[in-house]
This record gives C-alpha cells, sequence and structure tokens, in this order.
C-alpha cells in the first residue's frame, strides 16, 4: 500500500542575474526543496571590469576616477580608502580642513547609501512608498555633492592630498539646513515602516546571523553590528578626525533582518550628528597640501582601511617606486557579506531570500570590481 | 495564540497601518519636488562636469597650445589626438584636438592638468548621438564661446 506521498525532488532556481532585488547583477542559484531553501550558490562577476589591473597600468591620480566605480552608491568611502593608502606612501600631511571636508562628504554619502538601502528594501519587501521617500531625501544629498564637486555619484572629490576644492558659498547653509530636516524625515519612515505589522512579520527573526559565524566569515558594518558585534572602523582605528567627534556605535542583539535595518537607520542619525558638528567646527585654511605633479611614492606597502556605509572597504597598494602602482587591492565588505549569504539562506523561503539578501545591502560593483 | 491575543494583534495592525497612512496623507498634501523633464529643466551647479569645451583669449585664439598635459592626465585616453602648428612656445597653437565622449569618465583630471586655462568642463549634461562618430568631437564641435561670453 502506498501512502501516495512521493519523495520530493529538489529543483534548482535562478534568482538573477536580472532580478531587480538582486540590486546589481547577481546570479543566486537557489536549491529548493518545495518552498524551502536548501543551499545557495551566489554566481558573481557579471560585473567585472578588471579595476585592480587597470590600476597598474594607470598612474596614482589617474586611478582615483575607477575607484568611484567599486561601490557606486558611497564613492567618496572609495576615494577615501585609496587615497589614505597613498598618503601612507607619501607620508603626507593633509591640512585640517580638507580633514573635516573628508569627513563631510563621507558622512553624507553614509546617509545618502542608507537612504538607497532603506528605499530598496522597503520597496523588495512591498513598501513602494518608502521607496519615494528614500529618493527625495537622497536627492537632498545629491544636490549637495553636484553644487560641491560637480557630479552625483562618481565624485572623485576626495584626492590625494586633500580634496578637488572648497566648498562653494552657501553649503554650509544648505548642509545645516539638511541636519535640520533629516531627523524629522527619520521619524516619518520609522512611522510608516519600522512599527507597521507586516513589515515587522517579514523581518523579525528572519535571516539570523549568529555574531561568531559572521566575524568568522569577515562580516562587518552594519550587518556585523545588526548582529550586536560593536565594530567600526571609525571607532577601532580612527581616521581623519573621527577620533575628535561624539558619536555612538550603532549596534543590535537581534541578529536578524530587523536588527540590520534598525542598526542603519539609527546610523543616519549619528551621521547627522557628525554632520553638524563638522560644519560647525570646520576650520579655515587649505583644502590641499602641496602635491608633486608627478607622484612617485617611495618603494612599499600601505592599507588604508574606512567604514564604508557597508561596512570595512579597505585597499592595499604597493608601490615599486615607479608613478604607477605596481599592484592595487581593494577588500570589498559585500564580497564577505555574499559569502556568508548561503549560510544565512538555508532553511528560510524563498520569499524571505529577498528580505535577507536586501538587509545586507550588497552593491555588485565592489564585488565583482 | 488566544482569542484576546489575537484581538490585541488585530487593533494594534490596524493601528500601525493607520499610522502609516497618517505619514502618506502629510505626505501627499507637501508641494511636488518632482520636476516635468524636459519641459522643466532642473538648474545645473556651475560647477558641473558635462561635455568638453576649448576656450579662447581675450585676441579670439584658442588657447590650448598642444602641450599634450590633458592628454597625459587622462586616465582613460579619452583625447586620442591633439596636433598643434610648427610655430614654438607660447605661439603655438593645437589644430587638431579630439576629444572622446564615449570613453571619457568626467573625471576633470584635463582641466587640472591644463597650465593654460585653456579647456573645461561645461554645465551641458546630455550628450547624446546617432552612431558612435557623434561622440567624437573635433575641434571645431569644441570650440566654446570668447571670454567674457557664458556657457
Amino acid at each position: 500500500m502506498t501512502t501516495g506521498l512521493t519523495p520530493t525532488e529538489h529543483i534548482t532556481l535562478n534568482m538573477g542575474p536580472q532580478h531587480p532585488s538582486t540590486h546589481g547583477v547577481l546570479r543566486l542559484e537557489l536549491e529548493l526543496e518545495g518552498e524551502v531553501i536548501v543551499a545557495c550558490r551566489p554566481i558573481i562577476g557579471y560585473l567585472h571590469r578588471g579595476i585592480e589591473k587597470m590600476a597598474e597600468a594607470r598612474t596614482y591620480p589617474q586611478v582615483l576616477p575607477y575607484t568611484d566605480r567599486l561601490d557606486y552608491l558611497s564613492s567618496s568611502s572609495n576615494n577615501m580608502a585609496y587615497v589614505q593608502a597613498v598618503e601612507k606612501l607619501l607620508g603626507l600631511e593633509v591640512p585640517e580642513r580638507a580633514k573635516y571636508l573628508r569627513v563631510i562628504s563621507l558622512e553624507l554619502n553614509r546617509i545618502a547609501s542608507h537612504l538607497v538601502f532603506l528605499a530598496t528594501f522597503a520597496n523588495d519587501l512591498g513598501a513602494t512608498t518608502v521607496f519615494l521617500y528614500g529618493m527625495r531625501e537622497r536627492e537632498l544629498i545629491m544636490d549637495l555633492f553636484s553644487m560641491w564637486a560637480g557630479a552625483r555619484l562618481t565624485q572623485s572629490w576626495i584626492r590625494i592630498g586633500g580634496v578637488g576644492a572648497d566648498i562653494p558659498d552657501g553649503f554650509v547653509d544648505q548642509a545645516l539646513a539638511f541636519c535640520r530636516l533629516m531627523p524629522k524625515r527619520l521619524d516619518e519612515y520609522d512611522r510608516i515602516l519600522t512599527g507597521n505589522r507586516i513589515f515587522r512579520a517579514r523581518t523579525e527573526g528572519v535571516g539570523i546571523l549568529p555574531p561568531e559565524l559572521g566575524v568568522n566569515y569577515g562580516a562587518s558594518g552594519p550587518t556585523l553590528r545588526g548582529s550586536g558585534v560593536e565594530f567600526d572602523v571609525r571607532r577601532a582605528e580612527p581616521y581623519e578626525v573621527y577620533g575628535d567627534l561624539d558619536f555612538e556605535v550603532v549596534t543590535r542583539p537581534t541578529c536578524d533582518c530587523m536588527g540590520r535595518y534598525l542598526v542603519r537607520m539609527q546610523e543616519m542619525r549619528q551621521s547627522v550628528r557628525i554632520l553638524e558638528q563638522c560644519l560647525k567646527r570646520l576650520p579655515e585654511g587649505e583644502v590641499r597640501a602641496k602635491v608633486p605633479r608627478v607622484i612617485r611614492p617611495p618603494e612599499g606597502e600601505a592599507y588604508g582601511r574606512v567604514e564604508s556605509p557597508r561596512g570595512e572597504f579597505a585597499c592595499y597598494v604597493v608601490s615599486d617606486g615607479s608613478p604607477r602602482p605596481a599592484r592595487v587591492r581593494f577588500r570589498a565588505p559585500s564580497f564577505y557579506h555574499l559569502s556568508v549569504l548561503p549560510r544565512m539562506l538555508q532553511g528560510w523561503k524563498v520569499g524571505d531570500a529577498v528580505a535577507i539578501l536586501g538587509s545586507i545591502d550588497i552593491v555588485l560593483g565592489e564585488v565583482d570590481r | 495564540m488566544t482569542r484576546t491575543n489575537l484581538f490585541v494583534d488585530v487593533v494594534l495592525s490596524a493601528l500601525s497601518i493607520v499610522k502609516g497612512l497618517m505619514v502618506t496623507l502629510t505626505n501627499a498634501l507637501r508641494p511636488r519636488v518632482t520636476r516635468n523633464h524636459p519641459f522643466q529643466k532642473t538648474p545645473i551647479p556651475e560647477v558641473w562636469r558635462g561635455r568638453l569645451v576649448h576656450l579662447r583669449g581675450e585676441d579670439g585664439r584658442l588657447r590650448c597650445t598642444a602641450c599634450l598635459a590633458c592628454q597625459k592626465a587622462c586616465p582613460s585616453h579619452a583625447i586620442p589626438t591633439i596636433q598643434g602648428d610648427d610655430k614654438k612656445g607660447k605661439e603655438k597653437r593645437a589644430q587638431v584636438y579630439v576629444w572622446d565622449a564615449s570613453r571619457c569618465l568626467f573625471c576633470g583630471l584635463c582641466v587640472e592638468a591644463c597650465p593654460f586655462d585653456a579647456i573645461r568642463l561645461t554645465r551641458e549634461y546630455s550628450i547624446v548621438g546617432e552612431d558612435r562618430a557623434d561622440l567624437i568631437f573635433d575641434l571645431n564641435r569644441l570650440l566654446g564661446p570668447a571670454e567674457g561670453e557664458t556657457a
């Protein structure tokens, strides 16, 4: 006598590379048992441009515009990591005003990037309204960037020795107005999204990343802080003026999608706090140190690390004494988050895959390089 | 879940949705932030890194002396050809200058490298063509306004 039940067969489902919630060109090969994910293989490389190799054929200043195109949602943190490494090689001291301007640029970019996260994460989970609000506020930051750097995303404005140019008149007022507006808008997002029952049901307790697993896989940034690990490069190894600034490292102990989401929401408030301090303390003076026309760092190697909106973004530069770097290597936080993703997806349903993938906030530009 | 708990949950869920709808309502009453592109133009800042132009000096001649500084500074070979006339030194002027917009990263390193302030990136952001050749600009198409005029 048969029970009428046949053993279930595993089926393979391709999520991506043209899937709107994979945030770029990522393919996830999901192995399903019914609706439950039993295995996941992330397939990357669709956006590979060979930027690390291209850097070897270009002079030190020429590499900079290419770093914009790694994590395209926060180009200034990429610029910062590269510039930090080159400045270590050169032993260059940056003017105080430039350091403050760099932090302003980095924190504005952090808010812009987290707003894209908020917008797309909400959109993936069905809250399209929040997508529009997030993009609306981000546009205010884009306006600030375009009046300062002349570009919205690919700024290349953190340069070797300082920043590209001083801020224009009215920038400080406009930025301060943004700082006043932003907390109110964040309260609005909280009211429409954070408390929403459907949103909570889809994120609370979903996609657990145990802290040990995160650390072992090299996760960093809000993804790790959402699991209660207090690690932030801005605090652990302060660069520029972060050591003098007053801000909190936000953590959440819940290890789930909601925890990672809340960390980012709180981080935006902290970024506003940092911005206000910087804009008020901004010293007068030069914005760019004297840099030789042809940059020829002495033989050696240097490692620059920054806290990008996604985690620890780092750049390793080897110099052989010529005007071109011998090797440039980027440590992209999204790559490590993508490695731990299969462990986080196991046992969850296909519908949760979108939420879990969205909550680690990857950018394929820096994964594939 | 007991019946009372379920009831509380339903009420709280409904309240969270009402709270969200209040946000939607306040935003619906706010002034519009979008523009009706292309009929309504967005103001572009002066420092915008758009299409490359060549500038002329007060004497109406090109400022570019074909010194190749921009070509050397360019990370993506967007300025493949520059040729000057056979005069020497500061008298020399560019005869041929090609800018390939399809290769350009719009980083502005060429403008920074120029010792004569001869080139500039303008606010013109819409660079379109019907084929690839339309995106390769020769000197005639790169001539900016004479000194004193605005771009």
